[in-house]
């Protein structure tokens, strides 16, 4: 080899570069926390909550290989796209259960118009 | 001087590719400027500020990224959760929204319960009102009609006896009519006027007249005349005012006598007309 100090700094710098950012560890639970929130409230019964939780999952799995493969920095992106998307999924899960609570409502609630009116039983 | 244009040419070249560059925001960047846009318009302004502010923190961190030339992936990302964060701010405005819209609805719900609920107790009250008023109408007409019979009893003008379905006035046959006859004598004027002012006053009550015969002649005609006779005095107290709806007449011909048929003071007795006031029919 004609420069092995050269060798081993190139190798370094790679390594360096590669490991960088710490494993985001904590990270990842949180995601996974808040995944787990949105699909307890039922984001997976409302189609439009339904999407982002699958982007969630989708991006939270991608984030676990990037973890493996080393790449942190990539993960914590993903991972923040991740949770963005699970925060939404449980927003608009709750939107919609609003909605259909209020809907059922305005049919149940009785007409301003009715009302009750009783008398003594009519003359014997 | 060829190499200065030549030289001069690339360097405008790569300025413009520069400039190109820095004033193209990525798809990414422009659906979150979108997105918080909307949201800015929702309920989110009104009902959750707070996430409204979450949203803009997070697009302007992807505008400063992009501003300073970041790595494109990185303003993508910061771009897309941008979105996220207004698209979430916008749907927690909405529920908000309808949170306040639900509990409005059951407020007036319950101001309708409270309304009808005071409206029933106003009717109830009402009602019972009215059937004070009709009691003591019922008790006042009952007192009169009371008096009334109190003080034909006084007038001594007929016979009353208290019996368990009402008073029974008395009266002798030989005094309204003639022997065999249905038609009223001259002379029962007198104490028939009397009974058809205490009748006048029975209210509701129902009035029974009936015709009783001695058991002289046949059955046949016996009961003939005693249904006759009945008539008769129904016919002078609706004359004299007693409303005809009340009365009803019945002939009983020789039965149930008051006294025995082998004397004439028997026979004489038991030839008479009886009135029942039928006191089971007061309201």
């Amino acid at each position: 080899m004609k420069n092995p100090h050269l060798a081993i700094g190139v190798i370094g710098g790679l390594a360096l570069s590669c490991s960088g950012a710490p494993k985001p560890v904590n990270q990842f639970a949180d995601t996974e926390a808040a995944l787990r929130a949105a699909r307890e409230v039922g984001a997976e019964k409302a189609p439009e909550a339904k999407l982002h939780t699958t982007l969630a999952q989708e991006q939270l799995s991608r984030a676990d290989k990037l973890m493996s493969d080393g790449d942190n920095d990539g993960a914590k992106r993903l991972l923040e796209r991740a949770k963005a998307d699970a925060e939404l999924a449980l927003a608009l899960a709750r939107c919609s259960d609003a909605q259909t609570e209020l809907d059922n409502m305005k049919t149940q609630t009785p007409h301003p118009s009715q009302t009750s009116t009783q008398s003594a039983g009519g003359h014997p | 001087m060829k190499t200065i244009v030549r030289n001069l040419s690339i360097a405008c070249a790569v300025s413009s590719a520069a400039a190109c560059a820095t004033t193209q925001p990525p798809a990414q960047l422009v659906e979150a400027r979108n997105a918080y846009s909307q949201a800015e318009r929702s309920d989110a302004s009104k009902y959750d500020p707070a996430a409204l502010h979450t949203a803009k923190e997070s697009l302007q961190r992807a505008e400063t990224m992009f501003a300073d030339d970041g790595d494109e992936p990185q303003v993508t990302d910061a771009a897309y959760v941008a979105t996220r964060r207004a698209q979430q701010a916008k749907a927690e405005g909405d529920l908000a929204g309808l949170q306040r819209q639900k509990a409005e609805m059951q407020r007036n719900a319950e101001q309708s319960r409270a309304k009808a609920a005071e409206q029933a107790q106003m009717d109830l009250g009402s009602t019972r009102q009215q059937l004070e008023q009709e009691r003591s109408a019922r008790e006042a007409a009952e007192a009169k009609a009371d008096q009334a019979m109190s003080k034909f009893r006084e007038s001594d003008s007929a016979s009353m006896k208290e019996q368990p379905g009402g008073t029974v006035i008395t009266m002798s046959g030989a005094l309204l009519f003639g022997t065999g006859k249905a038609k009223l004598q001259p002379g029962s004027d007198a104490k028939l006027s009397k009974v058809a002012d205490a009748l006048k006053e029975q209210g509701d009550r129902k009035l029974l007249v009936k015709g009783y015969t001695d058991s002289t002649g046949s059955d046949a005609v016996n009961m003939e005349l005693s249904k006759q006779r009945a008539d008769a005095v129904a016919d002078y107290l609706i004359s004299h005012g007693v409303p005809q709806g009340k009365l009803t007449t019945e002939g009983q011909g020789s039965s149930n006598p008051i006294a025995p048929n082998d004397t004439p003071e028997g026979r004489a007795q038991n030839r008479r007309v009886e009135i029942t006031v039928d006191r089971s029919e007061s309201r």
